[in-house]
């Protein structure tokens, strides 16, 4: 899910930098001081995670995560994403730096956004297990859907050159997205069976 | 075994301040990424080149990094192909390339190449815990430099964490599948690594609550700006300004 | 007046329900008193320190610090400065990115002057040994560095008293024999939860005896 170095185009990629911005900044305005803390072990945690190979098909995928993150860190989701990404760059080559305000548009804008749509979902009604269930799983399969177009879009906003390769890669992607789901799924409902409201009310806030 | 590895050694860059190094590595970033055209791109080619050699980076490890990264981008030059030879499918009346397949492929190589040479030289010769200090230096939001300073301080006990409970899940005969018992396991591994480093964090803050802390976090050392920093962030404010001028040429 | 620096009565704690921990404990910590905590492994003893300072809240009796009933946060907030937690995993409380932060972090949250505050840090470094370590990066140290560094930054802040949560875990003999030197001339109340029972020998004076969730104080 991330865009290599060199290959986006000076406009998007300065663009993706002053959007993220934005983002960081809110994410930050939204934090206690105490949840900083907080934020910071969740971000470790998803770094860790990131690291995990899951078996898929003949192949492994690396787990992305971001709708977790979306349901676990709400806005914050910004800025504990812009530190995985930063350390990602820096330790794996992972992404890049000049390309991470892209890439972190593109993993955290649909992460927050299914973040509040799960949360929505489980104020209106105190639905059972399935609901819980159901709504986790779109969240992870959704977030990583969007991210796949809107890094297509990334990608086509760049040069129209990369068509082909906008729509190869997001269709790449879009085959993690039920595993995203299912993961997501589980780990929100065991989660929410040791520690009752902690993913509904938004873990850390 | 650590997960923050980074490139010590004794050159001349290692021995610039990190605030120096970070502030430099940020400003040639930007000229690197917002510069076109091909001399810009050979201007900022030589320049990452010279610092690499400044740094004395290994030359095994710059080759494994770079390898890596050129095999990412020949993936992309692959999906490029049916552009390059000007296939019908992606030729369309509505959207006209910038420019040919080829110096897309170019621009992507080189600048790619370019700037992951630039950061190893600067930002990967430190602890990526002197990175987080140059950040609260450089002025940088202060909580988003806490929230990196925290993640990297506890980022190898939450991977510690993660092997544990990995290693649980081995004891009981798991076998990593496809299937839907794999994911439910993956995801109760998981559960259980967010829910340690959510009782790692509560710990965390009882500890600062210990230490009189009421909502502030109090900065206990400041930025050192030595002679040759300065010079070398200069220096790299004169280099970003020429690939600047560089991209003027056309 | 004369009270007690620290007074607690039927204090009790459990994690999971069902599972009490504390049943009902009390006792008093007088100014100046030294008291060893002992009790085998999971008998409470780190839950106990814990409740002591407010971070964890016990569902009955009451909690009195230099005659002051604490109850809520805000009462807490206003005397942990002035007790010193050793936390019994020194991960927990070296958060800070160098040693030197650490020394820092509680004068300046106190409110103590920068100079001042140096002044006292690089005081307390020397006393412990480590004034070369001062600007290494805490997650790098070894656990036994850890432990003195994490004493360290409660000694600096120049508490009234000290809860130390085996406070020699780790160490080697030569660092053993300083922290053992340093906290006998501690001049205020001392309680040291530790398996270790000649340090606790040299160092305290009464002890406290955790059995199946009771306190029995000899
Ligand atoms: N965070 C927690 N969640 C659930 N149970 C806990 C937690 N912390 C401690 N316990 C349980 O509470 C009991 C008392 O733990 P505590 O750490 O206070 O013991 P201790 O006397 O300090 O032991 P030790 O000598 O090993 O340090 C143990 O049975 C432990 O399993
Ligand atoms: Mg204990």
């Amino acid at each position: 899910m991330h865009i290599a170095e060199g290959v986006l185009s000076p406009a998007v990629a300065a663009s993706g930098w002053l959007a993220s911005a934005a983002g960081i900044y809110w994410g930050l305005r939204c934090m206690e001081p105490e949840a900083i803390p907080r934020t910071a072990m969740m971000t470790a945690a998803f770094f860790t995670a990131s690291l995990i190979q899951v078996p898929i098909g003949p192949g492994h995928t690396h787990l992305v995560l971001s709708g977790l993150a979306g349901i676990l860190l709400g806005p914050a989701t910004f800025p504990s994403l812009a530190v995985a990404l930063f350390l990602q760059a820096l330790l794996f080559q992972f992404g890049g730096l000049s390309s991470l305000g892209v890439n972190l548009l593109i993993m955290a804008v649909p992460a927050v956004v299914f973040g509040f749509l799960f949360q929505g979902g489980m104020r209106r009604r105190s639905g059972g297990r399935g609901r819980l269930w159901g709504f986790a799983f779109m969240a992870g399969m959704g977030s990583v859907w969007l991210s796949a177009l809107m890094q297509a879009g990334a990608l086509l906003a760049s040069d129209p050159t990369f068509r082909v390769a906008g729509m190869t890669l997001a269709a790449i992607h879009a085959v993690s997205g039920p595993v995203e789901g299912l993961i997501t799924a589980f780990t929100v409902t065991f989660l929410e069976e040791l520690r009752p409201g902690l993913a509904k009310r938004g873990g850390i806030r | 075994m650590s997960c923050l590895t980074w490139i010590p050694g004794r050159s001349w860059i290692h021995r610039v301040t990190p605030e120096a190094r970070l502030f430099s590595a940020l400003v040639l970033m930007v000229a690197l990424t917002i510069a076109e055209g091909p001399w810009a791109a050979m201007g900022g080619g030589v320049l990452a080149v010279v610092l690499v050699g400044l740094a004395r980076l290994p030359l095994r490890l710059l080759g494994h990094v770079l390898i890596r990264l050129n095999l990412v981008l020949g993936f992309m030059a692959l999906l490029l192909l049916p552009a390059l030879c000007g296939s019908s499918l992606v030729e369309s009346p509505a959207v006209r390339p910038s420019g040919n397949g080829f110096s897309l492929l170019g621009r992507m190589v080189w600048k790619g190449n370019a700037m992951v040479m630039l950061y190893l030289a600067l930002l990967a010769t430190m602890d990526p815990m002197a990175l987080g200090l140059a950040m609260r230096a450089l002025r940088l939001p202060s909580r988003l430099a806490l929230l990196y300073l925290l993640t990297v301080r506890y980022v190898d006990l939450l991977h510690h964490e993660w092997e544990r409970i990995r290693r649980a899940m081995g004891v009981r005969g798991f076998r990593a599948r496809a299937d839907r018992r794999t994911f439910r396991l993956y995801g109760h591994a998981l559960g259980r690594l967010f829910l340690r480093s959510l009782e790692r964090a509560e710990r965390i803050v009882w500890a600062m609550k210990c230490r009189g802390f009421k909502g502030h976090y109090p900065l206990s050392s400041r930025g050192r700006w030595t002679t040759d920093s300065i010079l070398f962030a200069v220096g790299s404010c004169l280099a970003a300004v020429l690939i600047f001028a560089l991209a003027w040429i056309r | 007046m004369n009270a007690s620096f620290l007074r607690f009565w039927n204090l009790s704690y459990a994690y999971e329900e069902g599972r009490a921990v504390l049943r009902e404990v009390s006792g008093r910590i007088e100014r100046g008193e030294r008291i060893a905590l002992i009790g085998p492994n999971g008998a409470g003893k780190s839950t106990l320190l814990l409740l002591l300072m407010g971070l964890l809240k016990s569902p009955t009796g009451g909690l009195e610090i230099l005659g002051r009933r604490c109850r809520l946060e805000q009462d807490f907030d206003e005397v942990r400065g002035r007790i010193g937690l050793l936390f019994q995993d020194s991960d927990d409380q070296l958060f800070n990115p160098t040693v030197w932060d650490e020394m820092m972090f509680g004068p300046l949250n106190l409110g103590w002057s920068f100079s001042r505050a140096e002044a006292k840090a690089k005081e307390t470094l020397v006393l412990f040994g480590i004034e070369n370590q001062a600007s290494r990066f805490t997650h790098r140290l070894s656990a036994g560095e850890k432990r003195l560094v994490a004493l360290a930054s409660l000694w600096v802040m120049e508490p009234e008293a000290l809860l130390l949560d085996e406070p020699t875990a780790g160490l080697d003999d030569s660092a053993r024999q300083r922290v053992k030197a340093i906290v006998a001339s501690f001049p205020g109340s001392l309680v040291v939860a530790s398996h270790d029972r000649e340090f606790l020998e040299g160092v305290t004076s009464r002890r406290w005896n955790l059995v199946a969730g009771h306190l029995e104080i000899e």
